[in-house]
């Protein structure tokens, strides 16, 4: 935490809403960012968002300036999303539901759009669990380290780690044959 | 695929993604003035309800006065009275009268204070836009030694009925508390100074920059009187709960009383928070509820303080621990109950 935010902390867990303001607009792409690619909806992440900024304003007075803001942040908005996820029970497709990873190259050109690598990542990502697509967002979006996507997950640090090879694992598996396809085209 | 290809393009990925769907500004608005009525439970002011004051989020326009004269504002004064009651009303606030103007923005030291706990620095930044922020600053002493913010209180126009009367070009009013805690010895008056810039809050739209200082540094070295206070060596352990907690010491001062903590929680107890819930209990039968924490940095160490000038109560003093509040993220956590009671006698 720099100096700059440790007195915007000082001053939010004063009760300056001003300071508040501030300090939400320094992290608006990362808590909206998070919400959105782990519920791919954007009025169900604007909720979490929402839900997010009343617990961050609640839990701020609990919060030691030498803490990892983003990470504190982050964790709020992924239990946010979760609670959501539980409440409403947000539309998450279960393992043994989701696209298997095929060696027919004909069955995966169906399976993927080939146009751009932002349209094949989209569709790749579909393949991985709930679980893993959290995991993914957290360490490549959030940008926390996996000891701290660990602690907004409330998982183990080796239960990450294996969360995000077998991850990695999947995705390189389905890009490279979508590359080997586009190559034999 | 290659690893780390694939890692950048998820980065690429998901930024392109989150840029497509990212909502508005005003909806960023909207959705923190949502909270505005919510009960924020403050370190500082949570248990004081009745002196808490009244924030605003949108700061009133109000019209600049080309070629304004600055004088003392009422604004800084009206806050030490909120914010340090005790030493406004013993006269023990050093009023001062130190500006500096940047690219038409002045930031004016106005009031300050010194104790064997804190450091209380006030000042007004005032300019042509309606919105600033402005950094709580650096403050050193003239021997080279850095004072650590602790907190901070940040007020813009709008809130005059409770702080008074802001001048026609007064943007934000700032007081913040330094940590003097490493101050050694008992100087009768202390050269320090004050380094802290402003970013243009109206103007720094993208998100990214928001509150990034762009104008300063203003700079200002200035003396104030050193009050000192009385330090009780404590140095008692109680254990409870399975863990041990050692009462370091105790150090009373006009603006507030110090009792300083350390602790060791087992190993998986190793959060960012653990919040203590302490009391006083003076021997004349009053009690005293913390108002803040601060921990400097430590995880094993965290100090109390307890707003007011309790120099007065002489005799046996409690201070009772009821329970440790540990942090394990949202939503997750876990009290410790107690009591931690340790005793000590004040000359």
């Amino acid at each position: 935490m720099n100096e700059s935010e440790t007195a915007l902390i000082s001053r939010c867990q004063a009760g300056d809403q001003e300071a508040f303001s501030m300090l939400v607009e320094q992290h608006s792409r990362v808590l909206f960012g998070t919400a959105y690619l782990m519920t791919r909806d954007r009025g169900l992440a604007e909720d979490a968002v929402q839900g997010a900024l009343m617990q961050m304003w609640k839990k701020l007075p609990s919060l030691r300036l030498h803490s990892n803001l983003k990470a504190w942040l982050v964790r709020i908005v992924v239990n946010e999303v979760n609670q959501q996820r539980r409440k409403k029970r947000l539309p998450t497709v279960p393992l043994e539901q989701a696209p298997e990873i095929t060696d027919d190259l004909e069955e995966a050109e169906t399976a993927l759009v080939r146009d751009e690598d932002h349209q094949r990542l989209r569709q790749a990502l579909e393949v991985l669990t709930v679980e893993q697509r959290e995991a993914v967002v957290l360490r490549y979006f959030s940008d926390l380290t996996v000891p701290e996507v660990a602690k907004a997950t409330g998982e183990r640090e080796g239960t990450i780690k294996s969360r995000l090879s077998r991850a990695l694992d999947k995705l390189g598996e389905i890009m490279r044959k979508d590359e080997i396809f586009q190559d034999r085209r | 695929m290659d690893r780390n290809r694939l890692e950048q393009d998820l980065r690429n990925h998901f930024s392109a993604e989150v840029k497509e769907a990212e909502p508005s500004r005003d909806w960023w608005h909207n959705a923190i003035a949502r909270i505005g009525d919510r009960k924020h439970r403050s370190r500082w002011f949570g248990l004081m309800p009745k002196r808490r004051l009244a924030w605003v989020l949108v700061p009133v326009l109000v019209l600049l006065v080309s070629g304004a004269v600055y004088g003392a504002s009422p604004i800084i004064r009206g806050l030490f009275q909120k914010w340090a009651t005790d030493v406004e009303q013993a006269g023990l606030a050093q009023e001062l009268d130190l500006s500096q103007t940047i690219d038409g923005v002045t930031v004016k030291l106005e009031r300050a204070y010194a104790d064997s706990n804190v450091v209380l620095v006030g000042f007004t930044v005032s300019g042509p836009e309606d919105r600033y922020y402005a950094e709580a600053g650096e403050l050193s002493t003239s021997d080279g030694q850095n004072l650590r913010g602790m907190i901070g209180m940040g007020a813009v126009p709008g809130s005059k009925s409770i702080l008074g009367s802001w001048q026609s070009s007064e943007r934000a009013a700032v007081i913040t508390a330094f940590d003097a805690s490493s101050l050694e010895g008992n100087p009768s008056e202390l050269n320090l100074t004050l380094e802290t810039s402003v970013a243009d809050a109206a103007t720094t739209g993208e998100s990214t920059t928001m509150g990034k200082a762009t104008i300063g540094p203003f700079k200002f070295d200035f003396s104030i009187p050193f009050h000192a206070g009385k330090v009780i060596e404590v140095s008692q352990t109680v254990e409870a709960a399975g863990v041990p907690v050692t009462l370091e010491r105790v150090v009373i001062s006009p603006w507030t009383t110090r009792a300083v903590f350390s602790f060791d929680l087992p190993p998986e107890e190793d959060q960012s928070g653990c919040i203590p819930t302490v009391s006083l209990e003076f021997p004349s039968g009053k009690t005293q509820n913390f108002n803040f924490v601060f921990g400097g940095g430590s995880k094993s160490s965290f100090a109390q303080y307890f707003v007011g000038d309790f120099s007065g109560e002489q005799g046996t003093w409690n201070v009772v621990i009821s329970n440790l509040n540990i942090d394990r993220g949202y939503g997750e956590g876990e009290e410790l109950a107690g009591p931690w009671v340790f005793h000590f006698d004040v000359p």
